[in-house]
């Protein structure tokens, strides 16, 4: 039996937890520790997909300031974080920007968007 | 050929130039730095000395009296702030007040007016914050204080409009004497000249070896300095020394003209010409002996330290002498103190003495003494103010916060004659960057503003010239673009200023934007949002990592989206807002005074006024980190900035100092954005960052976080080169023996937040622990009808806690604006217990609680199940158990109305007891 100590990111608690693999044909996980199902379902998550959201910026021409913030607009694998900076660095958009605004369609074949996080221009 | 050609531009280069730009010679000036006044000249103790000091028969005694009287006329001339405000040698024992009856001897025979010894009485009645075990003092009324650099620019902007030729980046490389005259190879070239003088401070035995026998050693002698927060400016009236010993004159305290307050130097000799860096020996016993001519001295208001060379040699005097085996090569050397006072005497001398050797120089007949000023915009009365920006726009933007600089001002600095090209030359002209916060907030705005005027990429703009480069390379692959050099368009006129509003809120980040709609929710229409940035939502919009909104929104928000929620809420309402203005006053009565580029400056009556400043950053010079000042080191924030707005990465190899939340931040952004991130440093056990930041930002990315180290030097001269760092102990000092070095590029200090309450502080509004104003329930001041939330009251980790804080705030500026509450209660103060380090609100009036109050604080060190107990005169009211409490996470307590106000009290505590088992 497999176990994994994590501390939870869910809220600020960050309570220390220990994610168990009790049973992994069926796919059952233990978690002691955790104060909430949110932070029962994040140990799960961290445990079998860690996935994270990114946060960056792209550039944007025409635009009161240069590079325009954009993220995933869900979690994306960890693993992807650095191949996903790498593929922001490819895009240029034109002022104006609207908050939302689609920046890469299915990023990295995740099904995910990056979209912008503010309006700009 | 050149008729004479000066070698080096500080205080006596600039001097002679000025002085011999009164002939008509051609005359060259060459300066190895990227700015006049980069040496001795730039760090020193800007004293004018009155002359009782050198040993009569001397050249310093020769130079010194006549040179300091001429400072008045000089001063007037070129427009430089100059003030004669006394200095005061103070004794504290019998033998050191026959000292002063020495120096007074002195004094008579250099020819120094008006000295006066003072008895204790006197004295006391002078300065009493010195040290009661004074017992006299020599009281020289004719010192005085003056800004030295901006001295040795008005004397080279004077010389060059007079003809003299300035070169800067030139440094000598070596002189070939000629039949007549010389030739000197500088980096970029080659000049001839029939004369030579070598005003080459630190480096003038190296210059005079260039044609003559060495007869003379310049070793280089460190001073070191702190420099307070004009605060603290009026802690000393004179400029105030301790009894002169045989080192030098001893550590002085004296007022600056621009209103801080100067403590120091040190003198140490060193091995290098180039060694400016602080240490923290020195540092500190500057301290000591500071406060021995002073007990109270207020180091805690240090907002910098810094370290100077000066030019002596064994022998202590001047050395203006034509060098031997070298005719027309004049050595100006070995000015040390008082080399500023004599400065003009100097330049007369060697005028003078070039006379004696060349024969009567031809005079100019068109030589012009004045020089203007850039004007100091904030010292201007009101009408100039309004005229200026009429005429030119700029000066309604403030650009430096702290210093109150206006882009025109920065704008001129750059196009005078030997104009400013780097930051520290934008520094030393106009001050901007000299504040508190010491460039963290206009470093951006000022490089852009150089790059546009000069049409330079950013990443050409240094910090003083060589290799002090301040950004790399732009994100996101980009090629660099130059700045455009179109003038930044002025933001849209927008609605009229009216006479007089309703509620006036200062700050447009999330906690005005939030107490402004939530008083608008009560009824208050007419509300006017005064923002100094060119858009609403604060430092939300360079934080564009997610994680904010949990509390309100239910949903994890990134910082700009946070804030774009707010702008809507504002937008919405109708609210008017000011952007791109900048407050500058306020007042008891509610009078806000706020400029701006399209309105200029303006006085407008608040009914009520919500303050929502947020807070700034604390800066190296703030903790005082020993080492060299090169380029390269930032606060966490300022580099934020940098990254996620200007799109420029401030280094290729970072060290973190600091393991708060925007240290982390960074930590993971630097590294996402190509950086190599060598370590985040922690002085303590524990981060007072949140847990998600600590393993999304650091452990994810296997980041060492180094906890229980500091950083001990800083090496490097033009960019930072490396680091010492050293374990610490419990009380977070360093551990000797433990020190090792890192190596890096680039520093960022994440070492806290501080509340920004000048325009608090200027009203008279009473300050709490937290550094912000002590505030009520309704989170009012101690000024009625003025309120006061967010960060600039006290300081949050996370942003809900700000909104609920300030819609408290705009509710109640609401109620205070329709009349206050009808119904009756009691009054009662809240004190933090021994494990709490603070509470907010300070007061309550239970009469103006809705159904609650929420109690904000921090408790001291860590705690697992811990049992918060909450009295009310002794007697409890409520008890809250937690699981886990740290700094770093603000805790918040409720306790309803109903429990509250069963029984009076005066005084409601709160302290932790751990959980019985």
């Amino acid at each position: 039996m497999t176990e994994k100590e994590l501390i939870c990111i869910v809220c600020p608690l960050g309570c220390k937890m220990t994610v168990k693999e009790s049973s992994p044909e069926a796919g059952q996980y233990k978690v002691e520790g955790a104060q909430c199902a949110r932070g029962k379902k994040y140990a799960v998550e961290e445990y079998t997909n860690p996935t994270r959201m990114v946060t960056s910026t792209v550039a944007v021409k025409n635009a009161p300031l240069p590079r325009v913030p954009v993220k995933t607009a869900r979690p994306i694998p960890k693993g992807l974080v650095l191949r996903c900076m790498e593929e922001l660095n490819r895009v240029e958009l034109t002022a104006p920007v609207k908050i939302g605004d689609i920046v890469i369609e299915n990023l990295l074949g995740t099904g995910v968007d990056v979209i912008a996080t503010r309006d700009l221009g | 050929m050149y008729d004479l050609a000066i070698i080096g531009a500080g205080i006596i280069g600039t001097a002679i130039a000025r002085e011999l730009a009164r002939y008509d010679l051609k005359v060259v000036l060459l300066e190895k730095e990227s700015d006049v006044a980069n040496g001795t000249t730039k760090a020193n103790s800007a004293i004018i000395h009155a002359g009782y000091d050198p040993e009569p028969g001397t050249l310093k005694a020769r130079l010194n009296a006549p040179g300091h009287l001429m400072f008045d006329r000089l001063c007037q001339e070129l427009d430089v702030p100059f003030k004669r405000i006394g200095s005061l040698v103070v004794a504290f024992s019998d033998e050191e007040l026959e000292t002063l009856q020495e120096l007074y001897q002195r004094g008579q025979v250099n020819g120094v007016p008006e000295l006066e010894i003072l008895d204790q009485k006197r004295l006391r009645e002078l300065e009493p914050a010195l040290s009661e075990e004074a017992l006299g003092a020599l009281y020289a009324p004719t010192a005085g204080i003056v800004d030295p650099y901006l001295l040795a620019i008005a004397l080279a902007e004077n010389a060059a409009e007079n003809g003299v030729e300035v070169k800067l980046e030139s440094p000598v490389a070596s002189i070939e004497k000629l039949k007549e005259g010389y030739k000197i190879h500088y980096l970029g070239g080659q000049l001839t000249a029939k004369y030579v003088i070598n005003a080459a401070g630190l480096f003038a035995d190296a210059v005079n070896e260039m044609v003559s026998p060495p007869y003379f050693k310049i070793i280089p002698t460190r001073g070191e300095y702190y420099l307070l927060d004009k605060s603290a400016g009026n802690f000393v009236k004179h400029v105030v020394f301790p009894c002169p010993t045989k080192l030098g004159k001893g550590v002085l305290i004296a007022p600056t003209v621009h209103g801080n307050l100067l403590v120091g130097p040190n003198a140490e000799a060193v091995d290098s010409k180039e060694a400016v860096e602080t240490t923290a020996a020195g540092l500190e016993w500057v301290k000591q002996e500071a406060q021995r001519l002073a007990k109270k001295v207020p180091l805690n208001q240090v907002i910098t330290s810094f370290s100077g060379l000066r030019a002596k040699t064994p022998s202590g005097d001047f050395i203006i002498e034509e060098a031997s085996g070298a005719p027309g090569f004049i050595n100006v050397a070995a000015i040390d103190s008082p080399g500023l006072a004599s400065s003009p005497a100097i330049a007369r001398y060697v005028v003078e003495l070039l006379q004696s050797i060349a024969g009567p120089l031809p005079e100019k007949k068109n030589f012009n003494p004045i020089r203007k000023a850039i004007p100091n915009f904030m010292e201007l009365p009101p009408e100039e103010k309004a005229r200026l920006i009429k005429e030119d726009p700029r000066y309604g933007r403030i650009i430096c916060r702290c210093e109150s600089i206006t882009e025109a001002e920065i704008v001129q600095a750059i196009h005078r004659p030997v104009g400013a090209r780097t930051l520290d030359g934008i520094k030393k002209r106009v001050r901007a960057g000299c504040g508190r916060c010491q460039g963290g907030f206009c470093s951006p705005r000022v490089m852009n503003i150089i790059a546009r005027e000069m049409s330079l990429p950013l990443s050409q703009i240094t910090k003083d010239g060589r290799n002090s480069y301040i950004l790399t390379v732009p994100t996101k692959n980009r090629a660099e673009e130059i700045v455009s050099p179109e003038p930044e368009a002025l933001a849209p006129a927008d609605s009229p200023v009216d006479e007089r509003y309703d509620l006036v809120v200062i700050g447009g980040g999330p906690a005005g934007m939030a107490a402004a709609a939530a008083a608008w929710d009560r009824g208050v229409k007419n509300i006017l949002i005064i923002e100094r940035d060119k858009e609403l939502g604060g430092i939300l919009q360079q934080c564009i990592h997610n994680g904010f909104g949990l509390h309100i929104f239910k949903e994890e928000l990134t910082g700009p989206e946070y804030a774009q929620r707010f702008m809507e809420e504002v937008r919405k309402r109708g609210i008017s807002c000011k952007l791109d203005t900048m407050v500058l006053e306020i007042s008891p009565d509610k009078r806000v005074t706020f400029i701006n580029s399209r309105d200029g400056l303006r006085t407008i009556q608040a009914g009520a006024i919500i303050l929502a400043m947020g807070c700034r950053e604390r800066t190296r010079g703030a903790i005082n980190i020993p080492g060299t000042r090169p380029a390269g080191i930032f606060s966490a924030g300022t580099a934020q900035r940098f990254v996620n707005m200007e799109g420029y990465m401030v280094g290729k190899k970072v060290v973190i100092f600091g393991s708060g939340d925007i240290g982390l931040i960074m930590a993971r952004r630097m590294l996402l954005e190509g950086a190599e991130v060598v370590a985040v440093l922690e002085r303590k056990s524990y981060s007072d960052g949140l847990t998600r930041n600590i393993v999304q930002c650091v452990q994810d990315f296997n980041i060492p976080l180094l906890m229980r180290h500091t950083i001990v030097d800083i090496k490097g001269k033009d960019r930072v080169e490396g680091i010492v760092i050293a374990q610490t102990d419990e009380n977070k000092q360093p551990i000797k023996g433990t020190e090792r070095e890192l190596e890096c590029d680039t520093i960022l200090f994440s070492r806290g937040l501080i509340p920004e309450n000048e325009l608090s502080r200027g009203a008279g509004i009473e300050l709490s622990s937290t550094g912000g104003p002590v505030v009520n329930e309704s989170m009012e001041t101690s000024i009625e009808g003025i309120f006061a939330c967010g960060n600039v009251v006290h300081v949050h980790d996370l942003v809900d806690w700000v909104t609920e804080e300030s819609r408290k705030a705009g509710r109640g500026a609401a109620v205070y604006l329709q009349g206050g509450p009808a119904e009756e209660g009691f009054t009662f103060r809240t004190k933090p217990g021994a494990s709490i380090n603070y509470i907010v609100p300070h007061i309550v009036r239970t009469a103006y609680l809705e159904d609650k109050l929420e109690l904000l604080m921090r408790v001291r060190g860590n705690h697992e199940n811990a049992l918060l107990v909450i009295k009310g005169d002794g007697r409890i009211i409520k008890t809250v158990k937690k699981k886990r409490l740290t700094p770093g996470e603000m805790l918040v307590l409720k306790v309803n109305k109903e429990d509250l106000t069963r029984q009076q009290f005066q005084e409601l505590t709160v302290d932790l007891e751990k959980e019985k088992a």
